[in-house]
């Protein structure tokens, strides 16, 4: 089962993938379900053996310089349309992170339906685990509680907060792979059982350990977060039958200088990532 | 050894092996709980290891709710408690430990 979790912030999008492998009669961890050119991100949902079949078609495209974030979607189409058997269609689904000056760096494309990518959005999910993280978007905003436009450590704990939905709904799991588009560059980086990225570049490839010993220092402060979150909505929850205390606020207040900092460390976490891996 | 793999007249601490997978400020308290009933404790220059323990769980109300324990049921060791030496797995962690006992205010409970 997957799940992918895509959020555009001001000037970058973050795309989530869980990395769980399902067939009728096996379960597997460390699939790769997104890959990056130079300044796109493509996820996938569904078939592996289409799906993988892209990557490949895409690293070959991408070292030829043939494809960018301009002719992606024609060629995905493309492939679809020369290499997949037209009844097979529908066991793939696609999400991708391309450059937009309004903000809306997401597309969805599922081929059994539409001809075309979907229009540009700020989040989109696709696979099993999306009704979950659908879900959860939606009830979060109706709640006052749901994504706020910001940086990029504010979509990348939103992402992982929804993808957390998915993984405790148990059909996808909580090792991910995370692509981070901004500034005409895309980054890939993710859990160490992840290892090593089939369909990434060289340099991805072979500084793999690296950049997923950075990745669970950005994943720590992001986890910290949402906790923090998570325990300031308990201590509001007593609002709900009149019975908030002073002490309820004190620790809202406590939550919040919390979350504000960490946000803070997690941007800078995040920018210390793209310097380092920018000097590869 | 004692019961909870701290070494007989101790002063370093392995959390993990002293908390849970509950809440925060739950798993806090009860840090702070096997510290006030092992007697075998060194309360000075205590050095408490946090690594391992899951990010999630070391968020200020961990903090909080293990100091204002410690404020409650052990008030002598209440300034030790605040001098403990906390060894986390990232820098972003020991900045954070640092900023929240520095802020913690004990909550009157009477």
């Amino acid at each position: 089962m997957t799940c992918h979790v895509a959020l555009s912030c001001a000037d970058c999008a973050i795309c989530f993938a869980d990395s769980q492998g399902t067939s009728r009669d096996t379960e597997s961890h460390g699939s790769q379900k997104i890959f990056v050119g130079h300044d796109f991100s493509i996820g996938i949902a569904g078939s592996g053996a289409i799906g993988f079949l892209l990557f490949e078609h895409l690293r070959r495209a991408v070292d030829a310089s043939l494809v960018d974030a301009n002719n992606l979607r024609e060629f995905v189409k493309d492939f679809l349309d020369d290499e997949i058997q037209p009844h097979m269609i529908g066991n793939i689904q696609f999400i991708t992170a391309t450059p937009d000056s309004s903000g809306s760096w997401i597309q969805i494309y599922y081929p059994e339906l539409f001809k075309n990518f979907s229009s540009r959005e700020t989040f989109g999910s696709i696979g099993s685990g999306s009704e979950f993280t659908n879900r959860t978007f939606n009830h979060s905003i109706a709640l006052g509680y749901g994504y706020k436009w910001g940086t990029a450590a504010t979509s990348f704990t939103m992402a992982m907060e929804l993808m957390a939905a998915a993984d405790e709904s148990l059909t996808v799991d909580n090792l991910y792979m995370v692509s981070i588009c901004k500034g005409g560059r895309s980054y890939l980086l993710g859990d160490k059982n992840i290892n090593p990225p089939r369909f990434a570049i060289q340099k991805t490839r072979e500084n793999w350990p690296h950049i997923s010993q950075k990745y669970a220092e950005i994943k720590a402060i992001s986890e910290t977060i949402i906790s923090e979150r998570r325990n300031a909505y308990q201590n509001v929850g007593n609002i709900a039958d009149g019975t908030l205390t002073t002490g309820d606020v004190a620790r809202l207040s406590a939550s919040n200088i919390s979350i504000a900092s960490n946000l803070v460390t997690l941007d800078q976490k995040l920018t210390d990532f793209f310097k380092w891996r920018d000097s590869l | 050894m004692n019961e909870f793999g701290g070494n007989v007249m101790s002063n370093n601490i392995r959390a993990i092996d002293r908390v849970g997978s509950g809440f925060p400020p739950d798993e806090g308290e009860r840090l702070a709980e096997t510290l006030i009933s092992d007697n075998r404790l060194n309360w000075d220059a205590l050095d408490i290891d946090l690594r391992g323990c899951p990010a999630g769980l070391l968020i200020s109300a961990f903090f909080n709710a293990f100091l204002q324990k410690i404020h409650e049921d052990a008030s002598e060791h209440f300034e030790q408690a605040k001098a403990i030496k906390w060894q986390t797995d990232f820098p972003f962690q020991e900045k954070n430990v640092a900023e929240w006992i520095a802020r913690f205010k004990p909550q009157a409970t009477a």
